[in-house]
């Protein structure tokens, strides 16, 4: 039980880890993915030590989410890409106050 | 239990609609979709619940449904001229917006963590797009910037749900736990919805997203959103119990809400940024009325009056953005220009600013009352005074529409017939509940967030 917490929140600290050093949109994006499967990861294995179905379900709940999730934002991605050939979000800087 | 339904038919039909069918029927059909919708919510609120109580349509998630509605049908009935000058008009902005719509009630409408987030999920998923809808630099850097920040939060509260999970066995709002997994999880959760109720210090992309996407979008996302948001919030705040971490959580996070957002307002000099930092502010006072011991009506009030007069207020700016949004110098001069719509913002102002007797003052009396039922006299009187510096940007926009000079002859913003009986209507609404608020209290006057 403990081994399965452990990998997941060493997922989750590299997932956080990679959102805030990356500096291109879809490495951000990639590093999300890594957070939402380290909670799926620990979901599972408290489902388990419950012995619990409804669990395991949301952790198909979650895989939906996150391919929905993936669908809306590489369509950002590639239309902000199509607007200035690149992701880097250093280069998002026309709003200001 | 109805108007959810409708929702989500009126967003199908959209969909499939919009494939053949010319632009202007979709846009009906969304509107009269959101119109059934919200005379279901108000006439025949049947309140109840559907798989095995999952999704729980009590009386405070119709409150917070129909601040949802109500905010699509403002931002789709006021919002016509600006997507025909910006050239913004395909029927995916409109099912969209029946989507993002139908995401507030399922939101609202729950009081277990999993079904929560995925209400969030369906709001959010269409608020990405219709963010970047409007194609140019500024609206994508809106959009990316919303989806990659509102990603992030969806993942951080999904780990904290997982952890809560772990530590009570249950998905419920109302199962508390003890132990560092507990309060890890309660945390996590909570910044989560922080993050989606723009509350400080979660509040950052709030100014650039609001400046960046199209001025009706803005318009439903300071309202719709902020009600779903809070709503969920309370349900999760009152589940753990105000006196414990969760309590002192929200107690600090008022306090740099209201101080930050309305003293951050001050330094703004566009109009949109200006009410984005507004709105920052606002939330800190809506989280105000967790801690009485009776939250829901002076939260769903404070919530509809809140939506109705900031509503308003996008609902002038959309008239006057050409895409571009509206610095200062749009506002200048607008009662030459324009007296309709500079006495809409004038009353949108003063109800924002919380003077009598506009609605926006029972609104805050509400929340500050409810607070001090609750024993948080420091808040109470902290965010007092910090409404007093709100009073001073809301008087300093309006200066500029009343007596500064137009400048160089700008063009008078044609106002739409729709849009301007809108607005006249939703004026009217905001003088008059803030003379009888007792004649709408009664229906915000609903029971337990908690199950």
């Amino acid at each position: 039980m403990s081994d399965f917490l452990f990998v997941s929140a060493a997922l989750f600290a590299l997932g956080v880890y990679g959102v805030l050093t990356r500096r291109s949109a879809i490495l951000i994006f990639m590093s999300v993915e890594l957070m939402l499967g380290a909670a799926n990861l620990a979901l599972v294995a408290f489902a388990r030590a419950y012995g619990s179905l409804e669990a395991q379900t949301v952790g198909l709940l979650v895989i939906a989410l996150a391919a929905a999730e993936v669908a809306v934002g590489l369509g950002l991605v590639v239309a902000v890409f199509r607007m200035r050939s690149s992701t880097a979000v250093d280069d998002l800087s026309e709003l200001r106050g | 239990m109805i108007p959810t339904a409708i929702l989500f038919l009126t967003g199908l039909l959209a969909t499939l609609l919009g494939v053949e069918a010319p632009v202007r029927w979709v846009r009906w059909v969304v509107r009269a979709g959101l119109a059934l919708a919200l005379g279901a919510a108000l006439f025949f609120g049947a309140e109840g619940q559907a798989f095995g109580g999952l999704f729980l349509y009590d009386g405070f998630a119709r409150v917070a449904g129909v601040v949802g509605i109500v905010a699509g049908l403002f931002a789709s009935l006021v919002g016509a001229r600006y997507l025909e000058r910006t050239g913004m008009e395909r029927f995916e902005y409109h099912a969209l917006l029946a989507y993002s719509v139908f995401g507030v009630q399922v939101m609202a409408a729950s009081a277990n963590l999993v079904v929560i987030l995925i209400g969030l999920e369906i709001l959010s998923l269409p608020l990405y797009a219709l963010a970047a809808l409007r194609y140019d630099a500024k609206s994508e850097e809106a959009g990316l910037k919303y989806f990659l920040l509102g990603a992030v939060a969806s993942a951080v509260m999904l780990y904290g749900i997982v952890l809560l999970y772990g530590a009570t066995g249950s998905f419920a709002v109302s199962a508390v736990g003890q132990g560092p997994l507990y309060l890890a999880g309660l945390l996590l959760v909570l910044a989560g919805l922080f993050f989606k109720a723009s509350l400080v210090p979660f509040h950052w992309w709030a100014p650039d997203v609001y400046q960046g996407a199209p001025t009706p979008v803005t318009l439903y996302m300071a309202t719709g959103v902020k009600a779903a948001a809070f709503a969920a919030l309370a349900r999760v705040v009152v589940g753990a119990g105000v006196g414990g971490l969760a309590g002192a959580v929200v107690a600090l996070v008022v306090v740099l809400t209201v101080f930050y957002g309305n003293l951050g307002a001050l330094a703004q000099s566009e109009a949109k940024r200006l009410l984005a930092y507004s709105s920052v502010a606002h939330a800190g006072y809506i989280a105000l009325a967790v801690f009485g011991p009776n939250p829901a009506p002076a939260m769903g009030f404070y919530l509809f009056v809140y939506a109705l007069s900031t509503g308003l207020a996008f609902a002038v700016l959309s008239q006057l953005d050409e895409g571009e949004g509206v610095p200062f110098a749009g506002v200048k001069g607008l009662i030459k220009k324009s007296p309709m719509l500079a006495g809409v913002l004038a009353i949108a102002l003063f109800s924002l600013a919380g003077m009598p007797p506009f609605a926006g003052f029972w609104g805050k009396y509400l929340v500050f009352v409810e607070a001090a039922r609750g024993g948080q006299y420091t808040l109470v009187a902290f965010a007092l005074l910090t409404a007093v510096v709100a009073a001073y940007y809301y008087m300093k926009l309006l200066a500029l529409a009343f007596f500064a000079s137009a400048g160089e002859g700008g063009k008078t913003p044609e106002v739409p017939a729709l849009a301007a009986v809108t607005m006249g209507l939703v004026g009217f609404l905001v003088l008059a509940l803030g003379v009888f608020p007792g004649l709408v209290y009664g229906f915000f006057n609903v029971g337990n967030l908690v199950p």
